[in-house]
């Protein structure tokens, strides 16, 4: 099973072939694919055998296993998004692509966890982007190799089935822990915000930022029940007196701004999982961890994949890996 | 399948904060959390507690969700 940068005329070789593929690639490289059973969203950032990497030529390729029973690919708006879970298998996975900035994203960011069937099956996967140089000047988009069609609106969805001996599991591997800081709490859930109740104290958030001095390179971090998730920072919008996130604050949850991580590439190596590890069918890791821990040309162990503008594990994450492996059912 | 009500009343209303296994369980006790919040005598119960058994029920198979259900059913 395939799961690494390949160059343009292989993965054509593969498609040809009649493999499933999932793939990530710069645009110009994914409209040079044949059409097949594949989908691709746009990106040129990659965790590859050699460590980070940027690369507008090659495509990083995960093929879906050939013991995956049967598979289909379904296309969402942002309205029909909400039926994503009510359409997985009752024993599979699906393999999800959205472009960053668009509706469906926004969408999805927000309503994720009320979805009806949440979490029926693992649901990973992640946003699609551009080259940073490229910002403002082209669209992330996602690639339907059946039917041809390319998008930057509609999130497109490969649901695969797993025979009755084999199941998926999906978990993250998060290096953020919540600070010793203050409680942050937020009265509107949403992408940006204006104030922040402090400790119990609501003031403007952008002034809160200034005079705490924050990295916000850091992200906010809040304990789902265990889960550290996090809400990275995209701006501090000063002229407009608003904080704006690259996923949303939820309104009524405590966040802490996260401690500093120190060496990202040792704590993340030290952090993978260990055991079974050949059974990572999927992996992405976000491109703000690529920046600001410069990991271009840096190995982070043995996970590799897209590095993207948002992770897909059940809901929008950021600053996060997450993998999905898939293990035989115990007979015991 | 069996969990006990009076263990999910308690995570709810934030009484018992067990460490969950299960990723999609840690994201739906919480949103459910919130949910329970503003809804203090938790009048929605029976539809908490069928979102919960849903998701465990359709995701059985996997090792953290049998640790899960012990927690659900106040066993751990």
């Amino acid at each position: 099973m395939i799961n690494a940068l390949q160059s343009i005329e292989d993965v054509n070789a593969l498609i040809e072939s009649g493999k499933t593929l999932f793939l990530a690639g710069d645009e110009q490289a994914l409209k040079q694919l044949k059409p097949g059973n594949w989908i691709g969203g746009t990106i040129p950032y990659f965790m590859a055998e050699t460590g980070g990497e940027v690369n507008r030529d090659k495509i990083f390729v995960t093929e879906v296993p050939e013991y995956v029973t049967s598979s289909k690919i379904s296309a969402y708006d942002a309205e029909q998004l909400k039926n994503v879970y009510n359409d997985t298998y009752a024993n599979g996975f699906s393999l999800i692509l959205i472009p960053a900035m668009s509706d469906v994203h926004f969408s999805f960011a927000l309503n994720a966890p009320e979805y009806p069937s949440f979490g029926k099956s693992p649901l990973v996967g992640w946003i699609t982007g551009v080259h940073l140089d490229d910002l403002g000047k082209v669209t992330p988009k996602v690639f339907n190799g059946v039917s041809g069609s390319v998008s930057e609106k509609e999130a497109y969805v490969l649901h695969c089935e797993l025979p009755a001996n084999l199941y998926a599991s999906l978990d993250i591997v998060n290096l953020f822990d919540q600070g010793e800081g203050d409680t942050l709490v937020f009265k509107k859930s949403g992408w940006d915000a204006d104030t922040v109740v402090v400790n119990g104290k609501e003031m403007s958030f952008v002034e809160y930022v200034e005079q705490k001095g924050l990295d916000t390179r850091l992200p906010l971090v809040a304990d789902y029940s265990g889960a550290k998730i996090n809400v990275s920072f995209q701006s501090v919008d000063k002229e407009n007196g608003k904080v704006v996130f690259y996923a949303p604050v939820f309104e009524g949850m405590e966040y802490r701004q996260a401690a500093n991580v120190g060496n990202y590439v040792k704590e993340f190596t030290a952090h993978l999982p260990r055991e079974n590890t050949e059974n990572i069918a999927f992996s992405c890791n976000c491109i703000l961890n690529f920046l600001y821990s410069e990991l271009e040309g840096k190995q982070t162990g043995h996970v590799k994949g897209p590095i993207t503008f948002g992770e897909v594990a059940y809901q929008l994450l950021n600053q996060t890996l997450a993998y999905l492996s898939i293990n035989e059912i115990s007979s015991n | 399948m069996q969990i006990s009500d009076q263990a999910l009343k308690n995570i709810l209303v934030g009484k018992s904060n067990p460490q969950f296994n299960f990723l999609a369980l840690k994201i739906l006790i919480t949103r459910l959390k919130m949910t329970a919040a503003k809804d203090p005598q938790l009048s929605g119960f029976s539809t908490y507690k069928k979102e919960v058994v849903q998701l465990l029920q359709s995701n059985m198979s996997l090792p953290s969700v049998q640790k899960d259900v012990k927690i659900m059913m106040g066993v751990n």
